[in-house]
């Protein structure tokens, strides 16, 4: 009877070295306040520097969902009052936004391809942190995150239910990690989600009122907050009474949303161009550059996967949800031109141990080309199966290299045709009543000779070859 | 030794020639600034002893033979430019201790140069009008006349306590007070001087310059501070040229335009009298006067009051007892701490024009206020532009009256003739070119095309050739 019409404003911090308008650095984390400057602290006489990196960024992942980039652009005041916020205006864009009218496509099972459609995406600065001493009762300040650059994604209100939030979600985070613009670690804050929604009668053209949830920042919250706001705003309507404009907050101990702000106490941010930061153009040519530099995106990867290397579409859209282990497939393909193989491999092995938190997908301490000769090896059946699995984890722990791991624990088949005749030879001599029986056509104890001959030459010949000789062998008794 | 009247290149010479060191010629200073700045005064904070250190460097320097243009010559600087380690206080109580960190870009230039600083001089309170009657230190008052009040800057060099002062100007907040003070003084065209480092008041305005006894110092003075600075973005990367260039070039068939609006109702007739009799003088001396008109001279003083508040509401928000400047005591709350140090800490005009700032800018009066006065700007801009089209330099009246002004509104009036080219981010240059019956000097203004100030500089320096100064008042005389 109600239909969800739900928007989002995604904020993600982008990856440059140094902050938005200074120097300092814009990695996460470090001592309270070891990461900030006057200029970033809001110091009276500072001025911004705008860096050039995150106008990039904010471009190329402008390009990576289709949107047109303004090429004159410049910046706004937001003014407000908040502790974490040293010069009590964040600088962000309202009148002239970087890039506009773009589009995103995402799948949801069962209800296949949906388009959502992105209203712009703008450059602005985060603010600090307040770190909250209770023991003292006092609130501290700490600046280090002030300044770091961030993108805000504001989408149209083109979603219906949370399946298709948590979907665009995880499609524009891999989009951000693929541009190499963000990280997208929502445990660290670098992905923050706004849910602005409302619930529409059936058949009416006009949409209701909207509440809107603040600071999601994990899948789980974005997806458990509008079920439970839809399904609080349902009641309310269904009572006969109205939702208020209002901003929410999302309690995750107890699964609900509560007011934060009413829309009487909305504040006006008075918001104008800012005087310290000159316009910036952009030209053409800057723009085929960083459209140039863009690497292979997720979705044209899942199609050469899935034409190319014949991967199944479960496996392709499990390796390109990590670009590192989307990349590392991509390198060891390279060296050993067996997709499948490698594919089964990263899958199977590389990937259980990344699960179970063995190893960090971009920190892998061997290269692609490493493990496509352990791939291979295994292919080749130069070393067994099982002992592919343990050298790949003793790769893991150890950090030896292939050779040493294979050479140490005797992994190599050494194709010993000698011993391998010999060895034969001695083995069908002891077992003359086997072989009788064999040749008198009891095939099935060809089994347990073959079991006799692997086990004695275990590390000296692979087992197809064992069997050929044993084969051949037989056969000329006959 | 009279230092009186020494202008700053007479000092240059009696310091290279030998005829004097360093130190004595600042140990005068520091004993003339001792006898007379109590009357004025024009101080805030006197730094004798890092002067005399610098002196000392000096002399070496000039020893040595590397001594540049301003290598040992006494300056004071307007106490809203940071000086590190020095307090810097922007004329009110909220920075009564604030001590920065860091040096203004054009600290850091003179102090290479090796300029000795006497001090930091008075200013209305983050350089709100120029009339140090929005001080928390008090009024300065002028040597012309000891019922006006006005900056320490231009106070100070008609006194003889410095032979040249460096200040920001933001709709003749410097400019105007200099004129009454009889003093040469400069704003160049905006971006030609860093203002990183200047407390803001109105960023699209605020510009650094410099007061003076006549405009070839002003020439000099200039020279030293101006030139791009990366931590100032809206610095202008145009190479500086020799400001002293057109000293002494023949003004025949140079082209002075008079704009009507500038000598109408607005103005009084002992001003418009005394500037149409030096343009009279320009007249024999071989230039071309021309009448022009710059139609949106009508809503000069609401266009700039309403971008300057709005800028200043915002650029003051920053003070909210957190990080720096004043803080209210007894505080059980962010929101009181904030009231509490702001209500505390601002004076009235502050206050007037943080309410002021902020109406034209909430999202009820946005369009019908600022988007409007920005677009007067522009078209403001494109007047000028098109007067300059046919003329070399503007001449127009400073200030508009000759007496000193009362009461806030006269005083808002009193920049209509200085405000325009402030507005229209262009150079101009203030000297004297007559005086009133009260014995007040009257000035005039010579405005010159975007990033000319060599052009206007001549033009003022041979009025001033000819021209008999008075001393003033304070000075014996009349
Ligand atoms: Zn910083």
């Amino acid at each position: 009877m109600f239909i969800p019409v739900i928007g989002l404003e995604v904020h993600a911090e982008l990856l440059t070295d140094s902050k938005i308008f200074c120097g300092c650095s814009a990695e996460f984390g470090g001592d309270h306040n070891t990461r900030c400057c006057p200029s970033c602290a809001g110091f009276p006489g500072t001025l911004p520097m705008l860096n050039k990196r995150a106008v990039e960024y904010a471009i190329r992942a402008g390009f990576t969902m289709n949107c047109d980039i303004n090429k004159l652009t410049y910046w706004d005041r937001k003014n407000y009052f908040y502790p974490d916020l040293p010069t009590a205006y964040q600088v962000s864009q309202l009148y002239l936004p970087l890039c506009v009218n773009g589009k995103v496509d995402i799948n949801v099972d069962g209800e296949g391809s949906k388009q959502i459609r992105i209203h712009q995406i703008h450059l602005e600065e985060d603010a600090g942190k307040l770190v909250h001493d209770d023991f003292n009762n006092v609130s501290l300040a700490d600046y280090n995150r002030g300044g770091i650059p961030l993108i805000e994604i504001v989408t149209e209100p083109d979603f219906s239910n949370a399946d298709e939030v948590k979907e665009f979600v995880e499609k524009i985070s891999l989009l951000l990690q693929y541009a190499g613009v963000c990280e997208c670690r929502m445990e660290q804050g670098q992905l923050r989600v706004d849910v602005n929604i409302s619930l529409m009668r059936q058949g009416d053209e006009k949409l209701g009122t909207r509440a809107e949830i603040k600071n999601l920042n994990s899948i789980k919250s974005i997806t458990r907050a509008i079920e439970y706001e839809i399904k609080r705003q349902t009641e309310i309507l269904q009572n006969g009474e109205k939702v208020v404009q209002e901003t929410r907050r999302f309690n995750e101990n107890r699964g609900t949303t509560s007011s934060l702000r009413s829309k009487v106490d909305a504040h006006d941010y008075r918001y104008f161009p800012d005087p310290d930061i000159p316009a910036v153009t952009i030209t053409q040519a800057e723009l085929d550059s960083i459209r140039e530099q863009l690497p292979e995106l997720p979705d044209t990867r899942l199609e050469r996967y899935i034409d190319e290397y014949k991967l199944t579409p479960v496996n392709a859209k499990i390796l390109i949800a990590d670009r590192a282990i989307s990349d590392f497939f991509d390198e060891a393909v390279k060296s050993y031109n067996k997709p499948k193989s490698i594919s089964d491999f990263i899958i199977v092995e590389l990937l259980r141990r990344i699960n179970l938190g063995e190893l960090d997908a971009n920190a892998i301490p061997f290269s692609a080309q490493e493990f496509a000769r352990l791939v291979q090896a295994a292919d080749e059946q130069k070393i067994a199966k099982n002992n592919a699995k343990t050298t790949l984890r003793y790769m893991i722990e150890t950090g030896d290299s292939l050779d040493k791991i294979a050479e140490e624990n005797g992994f190599w088949i050494k194709e010993d045709r000698e011993k391998l005749v010999s060895t034969i030879d001695k083995i069908l001599a002891e077992n003359e009543n086997v072989v009788a029986e064999y040749l008198a056509g009891e095939v099935k104890v060809f089994g347990y000779l073959m079991g006799q001959c692997t086990k004695a030459l275990r590390g000296v010949c692979t087992p197809q070859s064992i069997k050929k000789e044993l084969e051949d062998k037989l056969g000329k008794l006959k | 030794m009279d230092i009186t009247k020494l202008k700053l290149r007479q000092i240059r010479d009696m310091l290279d020639n030998g005829q004097i060191s360093c130190k004595e010629i600042i140990n005068a200073y520091i004993e003339r600034i001792d006898d007379l700045d109590g009357d004025l005064p024009c101080f805030i904070t006197r730094t004798s002893e890092m002067a005399l250190e610098q002196a000392s460097d000096a002399d070496k320097r000039i020893a040595n033979g590397d001594a540049g243009e301003l290598t040992g010559i006494p300056l004071a600087i307007s106490d809203n430019i940071c000086t590190k380690g020095v307090k810097t206080t922007a004329g009110g109580k909220m920075l009564e201790d604030f001590v920065p960190p860091y040096d203004a870009t054009i600290i850091s230039r003179l102090n290479e140069q090796g300029a000795v600083l006497l001090g930091k001089t008075n200013l209305d309170e983050m350089g709100m009008s120029g009339s140090t009657k929005n001080s928390h230190f008090g009024n300065t008052s002028n040597p012309y006349n000891s019922a006006d009040s006005t900056i320490g800057s231009a106070a100070g060099v008609a006194a003889g306590l410095f032979p040249a002062g460096i200040a920001a100007d933001a709709g003749g907040t410097m400019t105007c007070p200099a004129a009454n003070c009889g003093m040469a003084s400069i704003r160049p065209t905006y971006g030609r001087v860093s203002r990183y480092g200047l407390i803001a008041n109105a960023s699209s305005f605020d510009q650094i310059g410099g007061i003076a006894n006549d405009a070839h110092d002003l020439a000099i003075l200039l020279g030293a501070i101006a030139g791009y600075d990366e931590f100032d973005r809206t610095s202008s990367t145009k190479a500086t040229t020799d400001f002293t260039a057109k000293i002494g070039d023949s003004l025949k068939g140079m082209k002075i335009a008079l704009p009507k609006e500038f000598y109408g109702d607005m103005v009084d007739d002992a001003v418009k009298e005394a500037v149409l009799s030096a343009a009279k003088q320009y007249e024999e001396m071989g230039a071309d006067l021309i009448e022009v008109s710059i139609p949106s001279m009508e809503f000069a003083i609401p266009t700039y009051y309403i971008i300057a508040n709005a800028e200043i509401s915002s650029n003051l928000a920053r003070y909210d007892g957190i990080k720096f400047g004043y803080r209210g005591e007894d505080i059980d709350s962010y929101e009181q701490l904030v009231k509490r140090s702001r209500t505390e800490a601002f004076g009235d005009e502050a206050k007037r024009r943080i309410l002021l700032g902020n109406f034209v800018l909430s999202s009820d009066s946005y369009k019908d206020y600022f988007e409007k006065a920005l677009a007067v700007k522009q078209k403001m801009m494109s007047e000028f532009t098109d007067v300059f089209a046919s003329c070399d330099v503007i001449l127009t009246p400073t200030n508009t009256v000759n007496s000193p002004v009362e009461g806030s509104v006269a005083s808002y009036n009193s920049i209509y003739c200085a405000a325009p080219s402030s507005i229209a981010m262009l150079p101009s240059i203030t000297t004297t070119c007559g005086y009133g019956d009260n014995g007040m000097p009257i000035g005039m203004s010579i405005i010159g095309r975007r990033f000319d100030e060599a052009t206007i500089i001549g033009v003022a320096d041979q009025f001033e050739r000819g021209f008999n100064k008075i001393l003033p008042a304070l000075l014996g005389g009349r």
